[in-house]
C-alpha cells in the first residue's frame, strides 16, 4: 500500500491507461447496444476507427489558422499528462514530484479549453455553438469536482492522488464517512457531464441540437480527428480512474509481478463497474434540454458542498 | 455494537437523508418527490432499527416498524394513487426557480451544522449528526412547502419535515416515550388523510388544484 | 374527588359528541349541545373552587394549576355562550341554506370533539400530550373551517391546515430539544412532564433550551396567530361558521399561548428571563404593527375581526415580554378579556351578516333601526375592542402599558400607543357606519332570543371585568402570575 511508485511503474500505468481508454468506450457502446436489443459493433471497434483515421488525409477549413493544426496534438498531450497523475496499479506517491489532483483537473480543463478554442478558430457555426455550450457546462462541473476532491483530501491531508489512495487503505468500505456518501453521489451526477454522455450530451449523434462535444470535433479530420478521439477516450478513463482513486482505492501491496497483476485486475473491475453504470444511465434516461442541465448539475453541486461542509463542520 | 459504530452509522444515514432531501428539492416531477420521501422514511426506519439494537430499547423497534409501514409504504402509495387517478398536474410548479431553491437549501444545511456546532456538551444527548441533520431536514421541508404551488408537493414537504423531527427524536440518547411517538405518527396520518380528502374534494368540485386557490387576499 | 374530575373534564365533551352521533334532529342536537356545555361549565366551577382552596391538582398526565384554570374558565364560559348562540343561529342558517340539515350531526360532533381536544391541551402536564392534543385541535377545526363547503372555505381550510401543521412541527422539534436537555439531566424518566422539568430547570443546558424555545415560539406562535406566521388566521376565522370563529378566536389561539407560556417558564428558569422576554417582545411588536394597516383597509367584517385577533395576541405577547408581575397579570387578564370580547364581537357580526346576507361592511348599514339590541351589542363590542373604558380590554391594555413603562421599553410603548390609537379610530369609524344611518337591504325580522342571550351573557362579563375584577378570580390570577414569574 505504501511505498513509492518508481518511474517505470508510472510509465507503465500511463501506457495502460491510454491503451485501455478506447476499450472502455467500446464496452459501453456494446452494452448500450445490447440493452437496446441490437448486436452493436464489436468491443474493439474504437481501435479500428482510430487506425482508419490515422490513414486518412486532413482537410482543413480556409478560415482556420495555423494554430488549428496543433490543437489535436496539444489536447492529446494535456489529457495524457493528466493520465500520468492517477494511480492505477498500486497506491502510493510517485518517486518524483509529478503533480496532484488539482494539476489533473487543471490539465483536463486545459484540454477542454483548447478544444473549444480550436472549434472557434475554424469559424464554423456548429463549432461555435458546440464550444459555447460546452463552456456553459464547464463552470458548473469543474468547481464541483474540486469540492469533491477537497472533501476527500481534507481527511487524508494531501491532494496528491497516490498518497490519498494510500491513506485510504484497503478497508475502504468501513472508512466511508457520511461525507463520502454525498461526495460519491456528487461524482456520479458529474460523470455523464465530464465524459460527455446522456443526460448531458449525446455522444452518438451528430445533430446540431444535441452536440456539445461532437460540435467541437466537427472541423477536425484525419489524424487530427484521431488524436481528438483518443483524447476523449483517455479523458473518460482518467475520470473513471479518479473516481476509483477517491472512493475505492483497493490496491495491492508489494512490487512483485503477482501484486501488480492483482492491482491491474482490481482496477479493471472498478472501471468496468463504473462503465456499466454509465451505460445503464445512458440507456435509462433521455438527454436533458440545455437549460435544464444547470439544474441537474445543481444537485451535484449541493451534494459536493454538503460533503465539504460535513467534513469541515 | 459500541458507541462509535452507532454514531458512524447514524452519521452515514444522516448523509443519505440529506441526499434524499436534495432530491426532493430538485425534483421536477411529483412522482419523483414522492419516491424520494418514501426512501427517506425507509432510511429513518433503518435508523430506528439500528438505534433499537444499540440501546436495547424495545419501543424503538415498534416505532421503526410503524414508520416503515406507514410513512414509507402506505402514505406514498396513497399519494401515488391520487396522482394517477385524479389527473393532478404532474409537474412541480416552483415559485422561485429550482436552482434558487437548491441554493437556499444549501444555506439551510450549512447554517444548521454551524448552529449545532456552537452548542455545548449537551450535544451528546443526541447521537451523532442527528441534531443538525434533523434541523436541516425540518427547515428544508418548510422551504419546499413554501416554494411549491402544487398541493401534493406541499404534503411531501410536510412529510419530509416530520421525518427530520423523528430522526432527532429517535436519536435522543435516552429515548422518547413510546406513547408520544405513536401519538405523533397517528396525528401525521390523520392530518395526511384530511389533507388528501381536501385535495380530492376541491379537485372534484372546483377542478383546480387546492394550492392554486388564492382569492382570499389582503 | 377533584383529581378524578380532571379526567372527567375532557370526557364530558367526548361523551356529548358520541351521544350526538345517535340523533339527527336539530332540536335534540341543540339540546345536547347546550346540556353538554352546561355540564362542562358546572364541573369547571367546581374544580375552580377546589383549586382556589387547595392548590394545583394532578392525576397522571393531566394537571390543573391556577395558570391553566384561567384558560379553562375562559373555555368553559365561551363554550356555554357558543352553545346558547348556536341554537338560534343554526335555525336561521338552515333556513337560509348555509348549513345543510343532513350534516348538522357531524357539525355538532366535530365542535365537541374540538372542545375536548382543547380541554386536553389546557390540562396536559406532559409536553408530548400537549402537542398531540394541539394537533388534534388543528385537524378538527380544519374540517370545521371548510364546513360551508364553498371554494373560499376550502381554500381557507387548506391554508390553515398546511400552515399550522408545519408550525406545530416546529413546536414538536422544540419539544424534542427541551426533552433532550431535560433527559440529559434527569435520565429519561418523566422528562416529558412540565412539573418535573421545572424542578430541574436551572440545570438545563441554556444553549439547547434557547434554540428549543425559539422553535417552540415559532411553532406554537403559528397556532396562536403571532406575526409573521399569522397568514392563515384572517382567512380561517372569516370563512368558518360564526360559532366556530368565536371558539377559534376566543379560545384556540389562547390555548397556543398557554403552551408558549409553559415553555417560557422553562426557558426563564434555564437561561434567565431576559431571553424569552426579548423573543416575545419582538414577535408581539411585529404582530401589532403588521395587523394595523390590514385592519384599516378591511371590508369583510369577519376578516377585520381576524386581524384584530392577531393584534391582540401581539398585545398579550408584549405583556409577557415586558415581564414582571404587572406585565404577566395584564397579559393573562387580556387573554380572558379579549376572548370574551372577541366572541361577543363575532356573535354580533354573525347576526348582522345573517340579517343583511353579506359580509361586506359597506353593505351593512343602519343596524340600529332594524335590530336595536343587536346593534347596541355590536357597538359595545367594537368600543371594547378599541380599548375604551369602562370595558375590560381597556383595563388589561393599561396594565400592559404600565408594565412596559415600568421596564423602560420606550420604543415598544411608543409603537404600541400609536397602533392602538390608529385602530381605535378605524374601528369606531367602521362600527359607526354599520350601526347608524339608513337600513338598506336588511331583513326586517324580529331578533332571535338565543343569540341575544349568548351575547348578553358575554357582554355582562365584559362590563364586569371592566369595572372590577371579582376577588376570587383576582386571587387565581395572582397565583397564576406567581407560577409564570417564579
Amino acid at each position: 500500500m505504501t511505498g513509492e511508485r518508481p518511474f517505470e511503474l508510472v510509465l507503465l500505468e500511463l501506457v495502460l491507461l491510454v491503451l485501455l481508454g478506447p476499450l472502455v468506450t467500446g464496452i459501453i457502446q456494446k452494452l448500450k447496444a445490447r440493452l437496446q436489443c441490437r448486436q452493436g459493433a464489436g468491443i474493439l471497434q474504437p481501435y479500428r476507427d482510430l487506425a482508419k483515421l490515422l490513414r486518412k488525409g486532413t482537410v482543413q477549413a480556409d478560415t482556420a489558422s495555423g494554430f488549428f493544426h496543433s490543437i489535436p496534438v496539444l489536447v492529446l498531450a494535456a489529457t495524457v499528462a493528466a493520465g500520468a497523475l492517477v494511480p492505477v496499479l498500486r497506491a502510493g506517491a510517485p518517486a518524483f514530484a509529478l503533480g496532484d489532483a488539482l494539476m489533473l483537473l487543471g490539465l483536463l480543463a486545459l484540454a477542454r479549453f483548447l478544444t473549444a478554442v480550436g472549434a472557434f478558430d475554424a469559424g464554423g457555426a456548429f463549432g461555435g455553438m458546440g464550444a459555447s455550450r460546452e463552456m456553459t457546462i464547464a463552470p458548473l462541473v469543474e468547481p464541483v469536482l474540486m469540492m469533491v476532491v477537497f472533501s476527500t483530501a481534507i481527511a487524508a491531508g494531501t491532494t496528491e492522488l497516490g498518497a490519498l489512495a494510500a491513506h485510504r487503505g484497503t478497508s475502504w468500505i468501513f472508512a466511508w464517512r457520511a461525507a463520502d456518501f454525498l461526495g460519491f453521489a456528487a461524482m456520479l451526477v458529474l460523470l455523464p457531464a465530464e465524459t460527455g454522455r446522456i443526460p448531458v450530451d449525446n455522444p452518438d449523434t451528430h445533430l446540431e441540437l444535441t452536440m456539445l462535444h461532437e460540435g467541437m470535433l466537427l472541423e477536425h479530420s484525419g489524424p487530427g480527428l484521431g488524436c481528438m478521439l483518443l483524447a476523449s477516450h483517455t479523458r473518460q478513463i482518467v475520470t473513471l480512474a479518479l473516481v476509483a482513486t477517491l472512493f475505492f482505492p483497493i490496491a495491492a501491496d508489494g512490487a512483485l509481478a503477482v501484486d501488480l497483476l492483482l492491482g491491474a485486475g482490481a482496477f479493471a473491475a472498478k472501471i468496468l463497474v463504473l462503465a456499466i453504470f454509465l451505460a445503464l444511465v445512458e440507456s435509462s434516461y433521455a438527454k436533458l434540454r440545455l437549460f435544464r442541465v444547470p439544474q441537474y448539475l445543481g444537485i451535484g453541486f449541493v451534494c459536493a458542498f454538503t460533503a465539504l461542509a460535513l467534513r469541515i463542520l | 455494537m459500541n458507541v462509535e459504530t452507532v454514531q458512524a452509522i447514524i452519521d452515514d444515514l444522516g448523509a443519505l437523508l440529506l441526499f434524499t432531501m436534495i432530491l426532493i428539492v430538485a425534483a421536477s416531477q411529483i412522482s419523483r418527490a414522492i419516491y424520494a420521501v418514501a426512501a427517506q422514511s425507509l432510511f429513518i426506519a433503518i435508523a430506528g432499527a439500528v438505534l433499537a439494537t444499540a440501546t436495547g430499547n424495545m419501543d424503538l423497534w415498534v416505532i421503526a416498524g410503524v414508520t416503515l409501514v406507514v410513512k414509507a409504504m402506505v402514505l406514498p402509495w396513497v399519494l401515488h394513487l391520487v396522482v394517477r387517478r385524479m389527473n393532478v398536474r404532474r409537474e412541480v410548479e416552483p415559485v422561485i426557480p429550482i436552482a434558487a431553491t437548491l441554493v437556499l437549501a444549501l444555506m439551510v444545511v450549512v447554517m444548521s451544522f454551524h448552529l449545532s456546532a456552537s452548542l455545548g456538551t449537551v450535544r451528546q444527548a443526541i447521537t451523532g449528526n442527528a441534531l443538525p441533520v434533523g434541523i436541516a431536514l425540518t427547515l428544508t421541508g418548510v422551504l419546499v412547502m413554501a416554494t411549491r404551488k402544487t398541493a401534493l408537493t406541499q404534503m411531501v414537504g410536510l412529510f419530509a419535515s416530520e421525518n427530520g423531527i423523528f430522526f432527532t427524536a429517535m436519536a435522543v440518547t435516552q429515548g422518547m416515550p413510546l406513547i408520544i411517538e405513536i401519538g405523533v405518527i397517528l396525528d401525521v396520518i390523520l392530518a395526511a388523510l384530511v389533507m388528501t380528502i381536501m385535495v380530492l374534494r376541491v379537485r372534484s368540485t372546483v377542478d383546480a388544484d387546492i394550492a392554486d386557490l388564492d382569492r382570499l387576499k389582503g | 374527588m377533584a383529581d378524578t374530575l380532571l379526567w372527567v373534564l375532557p370526557l364530558v365533551p367526548t361523551v356529548t359528541a358520541l351521544a350526538m352521533l345517535m340523533t339527527r334532529r336539530r332540536r335534540i342536537l341543540s339540546l345536547l349541545d347546550v346540556g353538554g356545555s352546561a355540564v362542562l361549565a358546572a364541573l369547571t366551577l367546581v374544580l375552580a373552587r377546589e383549586i382556589a382552596a387547595d392548590g394545583p391538582r394532578s392525576l397522571g398526565v393531566l394537571r390543573l394549576d391556577e395558570l391553566g384554570l384561567v384558560f379553562l374558565l375562559l373555555l368553559a364560559v365561551l363554550n356555554l355562550a357558543v352553545s346558547v348562540y348556536t341554537v338560534g343561529w343554526l335555525r336561521q342558517a338552515v333556513a337560509v341554506g348555509n348549513m345543510k340539515a343532513r350534516s348538522l350531526r357531524s357539525y355538532f360532533v366535530l365542535v365537541h370533539a374540538f372542545v375536548a381536544t382543547m380541554v386536553v391541551t389546557i390540562l396536559a402536564d406532559n409536553l408530548g400530550i400537549l402537542w398531540i392534543a394541539m394537533e388534534g385541535t388543528t385537524i378538527t377545526s380544519a374540517v370545521l373551517i371548510g364546513y360551508h363547503g364553498h371554494r373560499h372555505g376550502l381554500e381557507a381550510a387548506w391554508k390553515y391546515i398546511i400552515v399550522t401543521t408545519i408550525g406545530i412541527s416546529f413546536g414538536l422539534f422544540g419539544t424534542v430539544l427541551i426533552y433532550a436537555a431535560a433527559a440529559d439531566v434527569m435520565g429519561g424518566a418523566g422528562a416529558m412532564s412540565w412539573t418535573a422539568i421545572m424542578q430541574v430547570a436551572p440545570q438545563l443546558d441554556p444553549g439547547i433550551v434557547r434554540i428549543g424555545f425559539v422553535f417552540v415560539i415559532v411553532g406554537y406562535g403559528t397556532k396562536a396567530g403571532l406575526a409573521p406566521m399569522h397568514l392563515w388566521l384572517p382567512d380561517a376565522h372569516s370563512q368558518a361558521p360564526t360559532p366556530v370563529s368565536a371558539l377559534l378566536s376566543g379560545v384556540l389561539i389562547k390555548c397556543a399561548l398557554l403552551a408558549i407560556i409553559r415553555f417560557q417558564t422553562i426557558a426563564a428558569a434555564a437561561c434567565g428571563p431576559a431571553f424569552a422576554q426579548q423573543v416575545l417582545l419582538v414577535f408581539g411588536l411585529i404582530s401589532v404593527v403588521v395587523a394595523t394597516p390590514f385592519i384599516l383597509a378591511q371590508r369583510d367584517i369577519k376578516r377585520l375581526l381576524g386581524y384584530h385577533s392577531v393584534e391582540h395576541v401581539g398585545i398579550v405577547a408584549l405583556g409577557l415580554g415586558f415581564g414582571g408581575a404587572i406585565g404577566t397579570y395584564g397579559a393573562l387578564l387580556h387573554v380572558v378579556n379579549h376572548g370574551v370580547t372577541k366572541a361577543l364581537a363575532f356573535f354580533a357580526a354573525g347576526t348582522a351578516i345573517a340579517r343583511y346576507g353579506s359580509r361586506d361592511m359597506r353593505a351593512i348599514r343602519g343596524l340600529a333601526a332594524v335590530a336595536p339590541i343587536g346593534a347596541t351589542l355590536l357597538m359595545l363590542a367594537a368600543l371594547s375592542l378599541a380599548g375604551v373604558p369602562p370595558f375590560s380590554i381597556f383595563v388589561s391594555e393599561l396594565m400592559v402599558l404600565r408594565a412596559g413603562i415600568g421596564h423602560s421599553h420606550w420604543v415598544a410603548i411608543a409603537i404600541f400607543l400609536v397602533m392602538v390609537v390608529v385602530i381605535f379610530a378605524g374601528l369606531l369609524h367602521h362600527a359607526g357606519a354599520m350601526v347608524f344611518g339608513e337600513p338598506r337591504g336588511a331583513g326586517r325580522r324580529p331578533e332571535d332570543w338565543s343569540p341575544l342571550a349568548g351575547m348578553v351573557l358575554l357582554a355582562t362579563i365584559m362590563l364586569l371585568f371592566g369595572l372590577t375584577i371579582p376577588a376570587n378570580f383576582d386571587a387565581v390570577l395572582r397565583r397564576a402570575v406567581e407560577i409564570v414569574v417564579g
